[in-house]
């Protein structure tokens, strides 16, 4: 009777509340729970009793007592963990055992001696469909037995799904989250998951708007008015009107959370589809697991195993790297390599004997390290003459600057221009004229610059001539202006 | 065949896919690179078809890995597995590997170093002659090898921690692992159970042909199948160095000397097929369909590039009297067959199901064909003396042990093909030759100091 251990030992009313906290839990359908989650639960849920102030720390031991006791299963959390410390931290995670929860039920049904809601109604979401529209309608009606009656049903069976939730999650836990598998304990889980979750996801999926629209329903006849017609038709005399009205308050409240989400996160039926999804999926890998282990009569395992006997036992390296080799079949070819640079011209009936050889870098034979292109060479630079055209570029410039500044020092009309000058002035006209963009109209006037002078093309209203040292230029309707 | 309808521009995508599954078998999401896994799946179904018709290998490709089934005909102890320092796997390491994957096929998503090690000597427990104690150093080192190859090839990968941290002190280090189980299977899926055999030649091609007792009794007379025939030339085209026609038998000549039997496996691979008097030899001139490369890089590889010249000097030299000729040995492979035969663990096999692996032994091919042999003595001088010229250049291990350099060298050659051990010295086989005349003359950087010795060190020149 080592399971009622907790209900008589030192610390029985810390036990209590750790496995209060569990009763919770399972209650808002989450069955796995970390030390952490434990004390946090209780924080709200002991309110001011001493005994149920525990901090996580205090919560490990007295939970590792609770696996002994066999009343909490442990296991490890399965989530993926990205680093070693979060690995080897890694928590347990507990859940209740089927027999220490009916041992936990025995105790707390004895120490709060309710009225057991006796009557399971078997899981039936169309069942609960019905009942929430016979709901509506009553609290329509204002019939308080039938209000309290329906509510009870509903309640009921909530309760019984979330029984069943919290078994299967149970027996899922002990399945994927172990390290080692046997075909055994698979196939003997086999059937009832995969029909528990077939079931569950495809009537969750049919049934959960159709009942968040049912209760909506209902909370359109109003929650309070039927809140107060359940508590005046509770049967619970014990507890005073107020107690039970927040009692049936909280049910609602956890009942309309089962079905429709709030801004907090998805709704308990959403979430046990996505729960009940990745299950498949958890169950589909261990399948994989399975089978392939029994592929081909022997399994995987006890070929490996007489391998590495065989690897063990072979008489030298070679035999054993032939053996791998051989089994593995990872072997990689191999050939020479360096093509011949003229393989055309050998006829094949010549032996390798007289074939020409290849060619082989001296680089290679010599020093063992492959052929590089080496260092860059030297630039050829020839100074004198760079020399020569540098100084040749800058006496032309010279010149043409000097030209420029007399040009714009002379004006250009009146005198007939050089040959350096004339240079510069045709050059700035083709700027000054490149520059300008007639677009439609007369263009006023455009300029050209170079060598410090500017010259400035306007408008004339006759051709203007300048006299150069090669002629004469005509320019059609402009006046050239250098400065 | 596929690859003949291949655009040309393609080609050499698809026949650089083709290498990358040739050279390793597996390619996972990150073996041997990232991007070699999109490149097979670009040409899945093209390959498939082509390594089926070619050589009769099956291509499996899947999301993440793809892996290639071959058939051996006969077995190598070639191509070990090396640890991630190049060291070659003992048998420890190997026994260790096979249970570390029979651990990870049965372990969740995420295993720890010292998890493992501890499932594996459990196991090694069971086993006969197999022992890990993560107490001893030693242990740990060819554990974490194994661990090591198995990381590398992606079966498992690293997320935290580290296993030379382990490996180091078992306390204090430690690693977790992903574990990729699509890789975990890929990795050992051998073509019949292993108990079932009784000898390692189940798994060598031809197995099949003659395990019932109806045909063993035919099984002198087998008929010979053109198109496996070719197959198994094929085979022997695309995984070794030089394929001499004194190795094969007259059905495999024929095929041989088809023209089409090379072209083909040109074709896929984009290697090149140097035709001789004495062989096929197929050059890969990419580097990468070869898990050695010679000539390569390092003084063991320069040494055997030397003393191939020499060697190949030494045969052709008409001054010196005609040295011995032999023809190939024999009976490696069988002796292999037997080593590997006699380390079957007996209790193993289960006696119902294993089948009688009688597949008969090669038919030796005439031994018509003689090389020339080099004696033992001849070649340790010439190691030395190409010591004594070279030597500034070598690897500053090697300078000091010429001898063990000279085995090295000619372990290498015969890995190659080039020569081939027999008592008392090695035979010259003939793609030997292609390497002739390498000897070079050492050009002398600091002549202000050798005034004198000059004329000494040209008359040490030897120019082929």
């Amino acid at each position: 009777m080592k399971l009622f251990s907790f209900a008589t030992a030192e610390k029985r009313a810390e036990y209590l509340w750790v496995l209060r906290a569990f009763d919770h839990a399972r209650a808002n359908y989450i069955v796995l729970l970390h030390a952490g989650d434990v004390a946090r639960i209780l924080d709200g849920l002991a309110g001011d009793d001493p005994a149920g102030q525990l901090g996580a720390g205090d919560v490990t031991p007295l939970l590792e007592q609770l696996h002994v006791w066999e009343v909490l299963e442990r296991s490890y959390d399965g989530t993926r963990a990205a680093t070693l410390a979060e690995y080897r931290n890694r928590h347990f995670v507990y859940q209740f055992s089927q027999a220490g929860y009916q041992v936990f039920r025995a105790v707390e049904d004895a120490l709060a001696a309710r009225l057991d809601d006796a009557s399971l109604s078997r899981l039936a979401l169309p069942d609960l469909l019905a009942d929430m529209n016979d709901l509506a309608a009553a609290n329509r009606a204002a019939d308080n037995d039938l209000v309290y009656r329906k509510l009870n049903r509903l309640d009921a069976t909530l309760s019984d799904m979330a029984g069943r939730a919290a078994q299967f999650y149970l027996t899922l836990g002990d399945l994927v989250r172990t390290t080692e598998i046997t075909p055994e304990t698979f196939m003997s889980h086999k059937d009832a998951l995969l029909t528990h979750m077939r079931e569950f996801s495809s009537d969750l999926s049919r049934y959960a708007p159709k009942l968040a629209a049912a209760i909506a329903l209902v909370e359109d006849t109003g929650v309070e008015s039927m809140v107060a017609r359940a508590a005046a038709s509770d049967e619970r005399v014990f507890l005073d009107v107020e107690e039970r009205e927040a009692d049936w308050r909280a049910r609602w409240a956890g009942l309309t959370h089962w079905f429709v989400g709030s801004e907090a996160g998805p709704s308990e039926s959403e979430r046990l589809r996505e729960g009940t999804m990745s299950a498949i999926a958890a169950v589909l890998s261990l399948l994989r697991r399975v089978t392939e282990t029994r592929k081909g009569g022997v399994s995987r395992e006890s070929q490996l195993r007489h391998l590495a006997g065989w690897f063990a036992a072979t008489p030298n390296e070679d035999a054993a790297h032939a053996l791998f080799q051989a089994v593995f079949d990872l072997g990689r070819p191999r050939h020479l390599s360096m093509v011949h640079p003229d393989a055309d011209i050998i006829p094949d009936t010549r032996s390798w004997w007289e074939a020409q050889p290849v060619e082989i870098s001296r680089t290679l034979a010599e020093t063992g390290r492959p052929p590089s292109p080496g260092l860059p060479a030297r630039v050829q630079r020839n100074e004198g003459s760079v020399r020569r055209l540098r100084e040749e570029q800058l006496t032309a410039q010279r010149l043409r600057a000097a030209a420029a500044q007399s040009l714009a020092r002379g004006g250009v009309y009146e005198r007939e221009l050089d040959e350096s000058e004339t240079d510069v002035l045709l050059s700035l006209l083709n700027a000054a004229l490149t520059a300008r963009v007639p677009v439609s109209g007369r263009v006023k006037s455009s300029t050209g610059s170079e060598n410090g002078v500017k010259l400035t093309l306007s408008p004339h209203s006759e051709s203007t001539v300048v006299h150069t040292a090669r002629g004469r230029l005509h320019l059609d309707g402009l006046q050239v202006s250098v400065r | 065949m596929k690859a003949r309808e291949i655009s040309p521009l393609a080609l050499d995508s698809y026949q650089r896919a083709a290498r990358v599954i040739l050279s390793n078998h597996l390619v996972t999401q990150t073996y041997p690179d990232r991007i070699a896994l999109p490149l097979l799946r670009r040409w899945a179904t093209e390959l498939r078809e082509d390594l089926m018709t070619l050589f009769g290998y099956r291509l499996e490709v899947t999301e993440t890995t793809a892996r290639l089934f071959t058939v051996s005909d006969r077995l190598d102890a070639g191509t070990p597995a090396k640890t991630a320092t190049d060291r070659t796997f003992d048998r420890y390491r190997y026994a260790y590997l096979a249970l570390a994957l029979a651990a990870l096929g049965r372990a969740g998503n995420q295993i720890t170093l010292s998890e493992l090690a501890d499932h594996v000597a459990a196991d090694a427990a069971q086993v006969d002659g197999v022992d890990l104690s993560t107490e001893r150093a030693s242990d740990r080192d060819a554990f974490v090898d194994a661990v090591g190859w198995l990381a590398a090839r992606g079966a498992i990968a690293l997320a935290d921690g580290d296993a030379g941290g382990w490996a180091a002190n078992p306390d204090a280090g430690e690693a977790l692992y992903d574990i990729d189980r699509s890789v975990v299977i890929a990795l050992f899926r051998p073509p019949r159970a292993l108990q079932h055999l009784r000898s390692i030649r189940g798994l060598l091609a031809g197995a099949d042909s003659v395990t019932d007792d109806d045909t063993a009794e035919f099984g002198t007379s087998r008929t010979v199948d053109v198109k496996e025939t070719t197959r198994r030339v094929r085979r022997a085209l695309v995984e070794r160095p030089v394929v001499y026609a004194a190795d094969l038998d007259d059905h495999e000549l024929v095929q041989l000397a088809l023209p089409r039997t090379a072209a083909d496996v040109e074709l896929l691979t984009g290697l090149v097929a140097e035709r001789r008097e004495e062989g096929v030899a197929m050059i890969d001139s990419s580097g990468r369909l070869s898990d050695v490369r010679f000539p390569g890089t390092g003084t063991v590889a320069q040494v055997a590039l030397l003393l191939a010249g020499e060697i190949a000097d030494r045969v052709l030299d008409p001054d010196t009297p005609e040295t011995a000729r032999m023809p190939l040995p024999r009976g490696r492979s069988e002796d292999l067959l037997e080593q590997v035969d006699s380390a079957i663990p007996q209790s193993g096999i289960f006696d119902s199901l294993a089948g009688h692996d009688g597949v008969e032994p090669e038919q030796p091919a005439p031994a018509d064909r003689l090389f020339p042999v080099v004696e033992d003595e001849w070649i340790t001088d010439t190691v030395r003396t190409l010591t004594d010229r070279f030597g500034r250049t070598f690897a500053a291990g090697w300078q000091a042990d010429p001898d063990g350099l000279g085995r090295a060298a000619l372990a290498l050659l015969e890995r190659l093909r080039l020569t081939a051990a027999v008592p008392g010295g090695v035979l010259a086989l003939p793609a030997l030759a292609r390497y002739r005349g390498v000897v070079v003359t050492i050009r002398d950087r600091t002549p202000e100091i050798d005034l004198f010795q000059s004329s000494a060190n040209d008359s040490e020149d030897i120019t082929a």
